[in-house]
This record gives C-alpha cells, structure tokens and sequence, in this order.
C-alpha cells in the first residue's frame, strides 16, 4: 500500500495522534495502554488514555483508547483530549485477536484515509462459534481480506505464536509491532524502557517486543506465520496399500481418488483388506452410477464427496476403535509432549469412558446385542447419571483392558451395529443413486447435498440421536429421486437451525416430541 | 482481591508539588486525603471498586491520618456512614456504582438529605452508562434532583476532577448539603496527570477523638415535625446557598466563542467529546477554542437562573448536550427562560437521539442537525462530509466482512466453580424438562449467554429468591432461584431467604459460595476463607470449610439444605434433581461449593513456586482430547463453554468440521472429565497428572510401570 517511509508517523503535530486497541478482557489490554501512556511521556509528549473495562474483564470483547499529542504551539489552550475514538479519526487500531479487528472494521473506526491496523491474525473463537454442531467459525481469510482492503496499511503477524516462542504476554508482542510500525513516533528506547519499568517478566517481554518490532518495520507487515500449536499427528498409519487397493483406486477418476486413497486406508486400517475392499465396491458403485447428461456440478464431485463420508462412515466410532486408538504408545508420548512434561516428571494418563448399555450392545453378536439394547430402551434417557469409568491408561492394567478392546476386532463384523451400519450406508447410497439418475436442475444439486448428508450423523447419546433424526428425515424426502423435495426439506431445516441459534440448540426440524417424566411436587399448605 | 495497589498506595502518600501519573478514580481518592476526609466507605462495583479497594489496602498509611476505611456490606450501609457529618464537623466520603447502587442507598440518602450536614459528605458515583456499562441505563441525576443534593460532573480532565472534589467539601459546608460527584466509566479509568498538595490529616478522626457525645439537637433528625421544617430549609436555604456558591468560585465555566446568536451548554463529563465533534466539524479556531460559546456545568444541578439567563441573553437558540433520559435539565432550561420571558429557543433531544450514549458521533451528528436548523450562516459541510465518509466505510465493511460480527460477551474464566453447576443445571433440564429460572447479579449471570442460555429475569443484586416469590405459586414446576455469596449478604438472606421462610413458600434456591465477590474484583465477605485457611487449602478449594453462610440459613430455619462440591457434576445434578422432585414443602437450598478460580490461580501461582524451591512434589492436572476420536459434534462445548476448550481443524483430510481441542490454557478444573461421563460424551477427553518432584520411589515405580505398558502397547 502506502510506501513505509510515508507511514512513519512524525512527532509536532498538534491534532493528537490516536490509538484505539481492541482485546478480550484478560488479554493484558491495560497493560498495554500503560506502556504506551508511559513511553509517550517519556518521549516528551502529553498522553491521555481510557477504558471501559468493567465486566468485559471476564473474557469478553473490550478496548482501551490512547491520545498523544507530539506537539503544541505557543499560547495555544492544551487541547482537549477526547475519550472516545471518534470513526474517521483514528490513527492507529491494534486488535489482539483477528475477530476484534473485524468488530472494529464494522464499528467504522478503520478508514482507508488514515487508519494503520495491527492485528494479529490467530483466532480466539466466541463461544457461538464454537457450539454450532457442524462449523460456525466466522471466515478468518474473508477478515484478512477486509482489513488489508480498508486500512491504510495493515500489519498482520500471528502473535500468538510469537508469544509463545517467546513465553511472553501478547501485550508485549503487540507492542513490539506497533512500536516497530512507526505508526506512533515512539522512540524503541522509551517503549523498551517502559516495559523494563513494569519488572515482571522483563526478559520475555523485551524478547518477544524485539521480535515483532522486527516484524513490523517491513512496509506492509511480514505474512503471518504458520498457525500455533503443534502439528497434529497423521490421522492413519503411513503403511502403504496393498497392490491390489492401489490398482482400484488408480482407475477411479482422478476427483475421487484424493478422498478415496486415504478411505480405502482407513477402512484398512479399521477393519481388514476385506473391508477395504468393500468400501472401493461402494465408492465404484457411485462413481460409476448412471447419471443423466450434462450436469453441474459434475458427477464425480459428486462421488468425491460420497468417497469422503462414505469413508467416515464405514470407520464408525465403537468401543474397539476407541480403544485401538487409545493403546498407543506414539499416543502416550503425544501426550508427555503436549502437556510440557519434563524428563524427570511422572505423568499419569487417565481416559475418560462412559461406555453405557448402548455402546456396549453395539459391540455384542447381533442377537445378544438386540435383545440387551432391547431391553434398556424406553424409559431411561440416554444421558442419565453416573460419572463414567476412568480407566489409567498409563498403567499396566489399564493398557490391558484397552489391548484387550481393541484386540475384539475380528468380531466387529458379527456385531449388532455393524449390520445396522451396513444396512443404513446401502440405503444412503441406494437414494443417492436415485438423485444421480433423476432428470432436473435440481437433481445435480440435491444428488451433492445427499452425498454430504453423512455429516448430520456424529457425537454420542443425545446428539448422536438427533441426528440421525434429522438425516432419515432428509433421506424419506429425497426418495425415489425426489430432488425438490429434499432441498425444500433442507431449507427448512437451514431455516430452522438459523431461528434457533439465538434461543436453545434443540431440534431442527418438527421431530417428534419425546417422552418426559411427569413428577408432582406436594404444595405447601397454604 | 484481584488486584493489589502497592505503586497507587505510594502515590496516594504524595505532597505538594509532586506530578501525580494514574486514573481518575485514584486521583479522586488523592482528592479526598487532600480535602482532609476523616472517614471512607463504600460498597465495590465497576467503575469505582479501585476507590475503595485503594483505600482498604492503603490501611496502614490512613491509619496515620486517622482515616477511617469500611468496606460496607451495601450501599444503603455505605450512605448512612454518612451520618457522622450530620452531627460532628468532619468530612467523609462513600462510593458506589451508580444507578443500581444509588438505588440501594436511596433510602439513607433522603434522610441524610433532608437533616443535612454540619461536615462536607460527598457521595462518589460511578456512571456506569454507556458503552461498557453493566446494568440498567438511568441516570443518577434524578436522585439528585428528588433529594435536592447538588450534583458535580466535571469536565473529564485530572486536575479539573481534583479541583472539583476539593471544592464539593465546601460547598457541602457551605449548602449544609450533601454532594454527589458523577464520574463517568471513561472518566474513572482516565490515564492522567495533575499536581498533588499535601494530604491534610483531619483535625476530629479515629486519631484525636472526641471526648463527648454532641448535644441533642432534634433538628438533625429526619422525623417529623421536623422533616417539615427540612423540606422549607432545602428550598429556602441550602439550595440558594449552593447556587451562591457555584457563582462565586467560578464551578461552572463559560467559553466564549466568535459566533453570534448561539450558544451550546454541556455537562462537564462531555465537555471532551464535545470538543473533538466540534473539531471535526471544523468549529474550532486556530487556536483551539470552539467558535460557538459555551456554558460547561460542572455543577449539573442545582442549576444557576441567572448563569444560565445571562449566558442565553445574547443569542437566538441554545443546544443542551445531556446524556441520558429523561433532559432533566433542558426542561429546566427551557422552563426559566420561559418564565424570564426570553427570545432564546432551546433545543436539546429533539435534535439529539433521545437515548444511549453521547459519543464523539452522536454529538458530531446532532451539531449537524443544529447548524442545519439555528445557525444557517454556519457551514456544515465538514459534519456532512465526515458523516458520508463513515457511513460509506461502514456500509464497505459489511459487504466485505459478508456477515455481522459474533458478540463476544464477557463469560465464565477459564475453571470458574460456576460452569459446572450450570453444566449440571443443563442436564437435569434434559431430564426434567425447562423452567423458570430466577436470575441474579454476579458473575452467575452470565449464564444467560451461550452456550448455557438459561435465566427468565434479573430484578436486582441478591434479588433472585426475591423475584421468584409470585411466580412459584402459578408455576407446575418448582422455579429456581439463584444468587452468588456476593449478593446473598449484600441482601439477599434478608429480601429473599426471610421472607421465603416467613411465608412458606416452596421453592429452590442456588446459592454459589465461590468466597469473594468475584464479579466486581474479588473483594472479601464476611464468608471469605481467612488467610490461614487459603494457605492451608494449597491446591484445593479454600471455601469448604467456612460454613457462614449454611449457619446462618440453618438459624434463620431452612430445614432442607445441601451442600455440594460443584465441580463434582453428577453429585450437584443430583442433589439439584432431589431438590426440583423432592415432596418435602418449604425453601429448599443447595449451596454449590466451589472457590473462585481466580484467586485459586493467584494463591497457586506462589504456592507452587514455594513447594518447587523447596523440592516439594507438586502435581499439576490438565485435560485434553485424542482428535482422532472426538466426533466433531461440540456437544461438550455446549454444556461447558470454557475458553480453554476450543477448536482446531484435524489434520485428517477426510475430515470436514473442526475438532475440540483444549488449549494452554486448561487449569484442570475437571469439567471436561465430569461432563463426559455424567452428559455420555464421547470418550475423547483424557485426564493428564504431571508430578514435578516426585519422591524417588514413586519416580521408581512410574519407570518400572512405563517399561511394561511400552512392551504392551503396539508402536
């Protein structure tokens, strides 16, 4: 954008200079502003600064607004520092998280006029983000693209990784970038002096400032780092394929083969070759489907998608899954790392199971297992007491009983769920197929939402329940090729989950009402 | 307490000639030691907690002065502190949030009111009003009004705050009245500066006190006949006495600008804001000063006639700038020049929004509006400009970001003791179907917001018991009433929990004894766990063992009372489902155990530090999730809503939803592993025990254990 020698701010005007910092209460916020206040003054300008924070301490979104003024004429009245940002006439935004700089874009206090944003670019999602069943994070990318369009230059670094590197507050690291930007005529001496001043945790706090000051004094900010935390572990084994999978998967068109090479191996790796197998018979089946010309999207995206959650959907979540999961010792050693356990520590692993009568009849012969699921069905909801099982996985009886688990597989295919899984894949594939040979606009459409329906069906108990409510509803409407019918049912259910999102997250579409114990409580005696 | 004040005690110590660098409110609490105040009180709440939280910490040093502190159970209690000033000549000072605190002190404010002082009283509110604000949106100035207290709002700069805090003394000798000194939220945490002066101990104080009980002077009483007499005093006496006042120390301050015909009048608390919409609209001379006159009242009311006659004479129409509703003082205004027969037309809200917060735009758009009106000869082409350009950037701003932003609204920290007994509460709503739930004040309300979603009403600080009284008859399930430690002794034992018990009725009460009052900065109660009692507790809760406040419900007759640990879910889902079902009539409470976790974390922080120097085995718990097993539903995220529990993207490329993942910042609260097993979530969640410094046996036994499970497990 602007060049950086335009961008440094310079010292003498008498029209203040103002900062406005957006952050989540706990962030570190205030100390921020103390920092800037005091090496402001330390510069030899008159600094003013305030808050709101209040409650918003408590992790909610809040800001802090900083004014300088770097120089005053003779005889003139020292002018009235404001308390508030006024849109239009902020210098300078510092968002201590990506969702806060999108708050202030909205807010209208980033004007592409004059406006420096520096922000860091990780995420710290709000809690309705994080509740929706499927995704509900807002679009980090569109946030990014927005602040580098509407600033009139945007310095955007994660800082969160800076901070951890450094075992630093991300107070410091803000402040190093924003010191670095030159967007406030700050000398790096008084901003390192300030810090030095606070005497908690000097040394970090120096060293994660140096490192974002570094940053920041390249015109445009450097490209944001690779997102924290640590690389997360392969989900399936890296064994190579079998000849004979390979050679199936290589004749599938090329759009398939990126979801159904890594299926075919977790089939393999869930079950056996036979399984793996079973699953490229299905995935063939509807690569291969008889389609009715010309449709958009294609077919074969259409079968991508099918490859993917058929895969998922195959690799069922059940207690011997779990626990073959569980008994590793690549796992055991994850763990150590993640928690930064020194060498000399003693760490215990404890796994939380709560494996109910459900869970444990899905693993039985199918007609034990029918008869016990049977049995406890009705009356008892699904998320009734009981604290769970905890089982040590670090001991030597815990390690145990998770080998043993995971050493049932043989036997999954003689269990109750998985004839009830098999059953209900055919029968997803079955109207999938439908859709595919249906004639219509709509068809190609509805043929994709069909594909990806799978997705409704996850979580345990309750959750897992409702959805597959909410997925056999969606299929009973798509039947027979019936494309209309499914998408005006999938609106429905759209509109739905949007009305309830503000109120409680219960069913999406009129399900069926459930059974509720009526309980009398005795009246007083009045 | 969350904070301690070590560098703000010191520059309360300050003398004269020293630069003073810190916030408004510190500054206001130098202001006071300044003007000689023998006696401070007041009850915590945001934007005023650090007044007395300064104070109680600074006990040593006032005690030199002779300063009396209190901490008061209340605001009501705090105001008739107040009380000394009626009769002994001595200066004091009370704080509270204002308008909720206001409200609780009214009834001692209007007896104080009415008897009036013989010593300066000063009531410091805090107007928390506006942008960050937490509660109902009133304004303090009816209080005022109705008790005829004269009201300060000065302009929001240090040395003019301390200027006016030292003058609301004398005018409160002066009026025989008490004064209220209204600073906003913006204005307590204003980073400033001014010069000090010495503080002046008082002279009648806890350090030289009298020697006699004053004399009987029914005057000074609020009962009739006296009250009479009161009423005619205020009008007749005090009131004229403080406009006398306000004139001949210059309180207010007019600014006169080039331009003719109009004029603006603002309370001082806006003057700022005001300065920099002028500003922008290009009002202001080369030299800073606005070109339309001005009238600042920093004293809001009483109101000056003749101040504001003179000031009106000369021009054709007048904007009032008054935040709030209802404009008190523009129909005040606009009521003398009426009866003076001026030509001068007053505008105020009609031009204005009439309700929320007077920012920079608010103000910026209004002038518009007024010069486009009043002042024709004035351009408004800045202010038009200015506003085009926002709105052009605002409506970018959307198209660009596609959709509104999330609210972040504040929540439960990470580990609060409260989650989990809302967790629990969710759970047995599963079960035993919805219902009316009576909200309170404190950090508990904040279930109101994702994911928790629960609570039908808030009527008041350690009201909720109180506010379900009329509901429980009508309803077919027991409601539920819930109050935090906080508000249950700032009333809510008497208005709620007596009077429950006087009549009988049937209900259930959650009360959350987290020890503090964690809400406003975690300030002690008389249930706070003793200092002893924290250090003994190490890693555990420190609040088990005081039992204040089950004494005290078992004294006053509660026969059904439960005590739960509330991180224990299915132990409080229990005792919460007994509570909702049980055939036993009467008030039934449940006390969920569980100390605030912020002051669990600072305690650790040095106790760990201590125990590890010393080479003590310390064990440290935090919670994660095997990715490849979490179905991706966030079901544990709506029950739980814990910051540290979050998500990730899996690095499985089948995958299509993010993953939970728990972060850093997991303090091993337990919730995670509760709620998987009393909510049957997936088996993802795994408990970590870290032991740093374990004796050499158990490291012994732990290598031998590590050895054999390797040789079981596959790679």
């Amino acid at each position: 954008m602007n060049p950086a020698s335009d961008s440094r701010a310079t010292a003498g005007s008498r029209e203040p200079l103002s900062l406005l910092i957006a952050a989540l209460g706990g962030q570190g916020g205030g100390v921020l502003t103390d920092w800037v206040v005091q090496a402001a003054r330390a510069d030899g300008y008159t600094a003013q600064a305030t808050s709101t924070p209040g409650v918003s301490q408590r992790t909610g979104a809040t800001t802090y607004y900083v004014e300088i003024v770097t120089g005053t004429d003779a005889g003139a009245r020292t002018p009235a520092l404001a308390l508030m940002p006024l849109p239009g006439r902020v210098d300078v935004v510092v968002c201590a998280e990506l969702l806060e700089a999108a708050r202030m874009l909205e807010r209208g206090v980033v004007t592409p006029a004059r406006t420096t944003v520096i922000a860091s670019t990780h995420r710290v999602y709000t809690t309705r983000e994080k509740m929706e069943r499927d995704d509900g994070r807002f679009d980090a990318e569109r946030i990014i693209a927005a602040v580098r369009s509407l600033a009139r230059r945007a310095v955007l670094v994660d800082m969160e990784a800076v901070r951890a590197r450094h075992g630093a507050a991300i107070s410091a690291v803000l402040f190093g970038a924003l010191a670095g930007s030159g967007a406030l005529p700050l000398s790096r001496a008084a901003c390192e002096d300030a810090i030095r001043a606070a005497g908690k945790g000097v040394a970090a706090s120096l060293a994660a400032f140096g490192d974002a000051y570094a940053r920041a004094e390249s015109p445009d900010g450097l490209p944001s780092e690779d997102p924290g935390g640590p690389p997360a572990p392969p989900a399936v084994d890296d064994v190579p394929l079998p000849m004979a999978l390979a050679r199936r998967i290589a004749a599938l068109p090329p759009l398939v083969c990126e979801y159904a090479r890594p299926g075919a191996r977790r089939a393999l790796d869930y079950q056996s070759d036979r399984y793996a197998q079973r699953y490229l018979d299905r995935v063939e089946r509807i690569a291969r489907a008889k389609v009715t010309a010309g449709r958009s999207p294609p077919p074969a995206e259409v079968a991508r998608e099918a490859a993917r959650y058929l895969a998922l959907w195959m690799c069922y979540d059940d207690v011997i899954r779990v626990a073959s999961r569980k008994a590793r010792q690549s796992r055991l050693a994850r763990i150590r790392r993640e928690v930064a356990a020194q060498a000399d520590d003693v760490v215990r692993i404890y796994d939380v199971f709560r494996p109910g009568v459900q869970e444990i009849a899905a693993i039985l012969p199918r007609r034990i297992g029918a008869w016990l699921a049977q049995r406890e069905r009705g009356d008892v909801p699904a998320s009734r007491g009981g604290s769970g099982l905890r089982l040590q996985a670090s001991s030597v009886a815990g390690a145990l009983v998770l080998r043993f688990a995971a050493a049932l597989r043989p036997l999954r295919p003689h269990s109750l769920r998985f004839a009830q899984e098999q059953a209900a894949i055919d029968d997803w594939l079955g109207v999938l197929e439908g859709m595919l040979a249906a004639d219509g606009r709509d068809a190609s459409a509805a043929a994709l939402e069909v594909a990806r329906l799978p997705r409704l069906i996850k979580g345990y108990g309750d959750t897992q329940a409702r959805g597959r409510e909410e997925f056999n509803h969606l299929l009973d409407a798509g039947r027979d090729g019936d494309a209309a019918g499914f998408l005006r049912a999938q609106r429905a259910r759209r509109d739905a989950v949007a009305s309830d999102c503000g109120s409680r997250h219960g069913a999406t579409h009129a399900s069926s009402p459930r059974a509720q114990p009526v309980l009398w409580a005795k009246r007083p005696p009045v | 307490m969350e904070r301690s004040f070590p560098r703000e005690i010191e520059l309360l110590k300050q003398g004269e000639g020293r630069m003073f660098y810190g916030e408004g409110i510190l500054a206001v609490t130098k202001a006071l030691l300044q003007s000689g105040v023998a006696y401070v009180g007041g009850y915590q709440g945001s934007p005023v907690s650090q007044l007395l939280d300064v104070m109680v910490q600074a006990k040593g040093y006032l005690d030199t002065l002779g300063v009396h502190v209190e901490a008061c159970t209340n605001e009501a209690s705090a105001c008739a502190m107040l009380a000394t000033s009626v009769n002994y000549p001595v200066r004091g000072a009370v704080t509270w949030k204002s308008i909720v605190g206001t409200n609780v002190a009214s009834d001692a404010l209007s007896n104080l009111a009415s008897a009036g002082v013989l010593g300066g009283a000063l009531v410091v509110v805090g107007e928390d009003y506006g942008e960050g604000s937490s509660v109902i949106q009133e304004r303090s100035h009816a209080f005022a009004m109705k008790s005829s207290l004269c009201l300060l709002d000065p302009r929001p700069e240090l040395a003019q705050i301390v200027r006016i805090v030292e003058h609301a003394f004398q005018l409160s000798e002066a009026a025989s009245t008490p004064v209220m000194l209204q600073l906003r939220i913006r204005a307590c945490h204003l980073q400033g500066s001014f010069v000090c002066r010495d503080n002046v101990a008082p002279a009648l104080s806890a350090r030289h006190p009298t020697a006699s009980a004053p004399p009987h002077n029914p005057g000074r009483m609020s009962h009739p006949p006296h009250t009479f007499a009161h009423e005619r005093q205020k009008v007749g006496e005090r009131l004229p006495a403080a406009r006398r006042y306000i004139v001949d120390h210059g309180i207010n301050e007019t600014l006169a600008g080039d331009i003719a015909g109009a004029g603006l009048i603002v309370q001082g608390g806006l003057y700022n804001t005001l300065m920099r919409a002028l500003a922008t609209a290009d009002l202001v001379d080369e030299r800073g000063r606005s070109r339309l006159s001005i009238l600042v009242l920093n004293a809001t009311y009483p109101l000056v006639p003749e101040q504001v006659s003179a000031f009106c004479a000369d021009k054709s129409f007048v904007f009032v700038l008054e935040e709030g509703h209802p404009e008190f003082i523009e129909f005040e205004i606009s009521a003398l020049l009426a009866r003076s027969g001026s030509a001068c037309a007053v505008r105020g809200k009609s031009t204005m929004a009439c309700a929320g917060e007077y920012t920079g735009e608010a103000l910026l758009r209004g002038l518009e509006r007024f010069i486009d009106e009043c002042v024709p000869a004035l351009s408004c082409v800045p202010a038009a400009a200015w506003r085009e350009e926002i709105d052009a950037v605002r409506a970018r701003a959307s198209a660009l970001l596609a959709a509104p932003v999330p609210a972040r609204p504040p929540g439960f920290c990470v580990g609060c003791p409260e989650r989990p007994v809302f967790g629990a509460l969710k759970l047995v709503e599963r079960e035993l179907g919805p219902r009316h739930v009576a909200a309170d004040i404190g950090c508990h309300s904040f279930a109101m917001f994702e994911p928790f979603l629960l609570g039908n009403s808030i009527m008041g600080y350690g009201l909720g018991l109180a506010s379900a009284a009329g509901v429980g008859p009508m309803s077919g399930k027991r409601p539920l009433a819930i109050m935090g430690d906080g508000g249950f002794w700032h009333n809510g034992f008497l208005s709620g929990v007596v009077s429950a018990l006087k009549n009988g009725a049937d209900g259930v009460l959650l009360i959350f004894k987290n020890g503090y009052t964690s809400a406003t900065g975690t300030q002690e109660l008389i249930s706070t766990p003793s200092a002893e009692r924290r250090d003994e507790a190490g890693g555990a809760s420190a609040t088990a063992g005081d039992h204040a406040i089950e004494d005290v419900l078992r004294g006053a007759g509660v026969k059904w009372l439960r005590t739960v640990h509330s991180y224990d879910v299915a132990a409080v889902k229990a005792v919460l489902r007994r509570a909702f079902t049980t055939a036993e009539p009467g008030l039934k409470v449940v006390v969920a155990e569980g100390e605030c976790q912020l002051e669990r974390q600072r305690r650790l922080v040095s106790w760990t530090a201590r125990r590890l120097a010393a080479g003590r085995r310390v064990m440290r718990v935090r919670y994660g999730i095997d990715e490849e097993i979490c179905t991706g539903d966030h079901a544990c995220i709506r029950l739980s809503g814990c910051p540290s529990l979050t998500l990730r993207m899996p690095a499985d490329p089948l995958r299509v939803d993010p993953v939970s993942t728990v972060d850093a910042g997991c303090v091993g609260c337990g919730l995670c592993g509760e709620l998987a097993g009393a909510a049957a979530l997936c088996p993802s969640f795994y408990r970590v025990e870290i032991v740093s410094a374990a004796p050499a046996w158990e490291r012994f036994i732990a290598r031998i254990r590590s050895w054999t499970v390797r040789a079981l497990l596959p790679a």
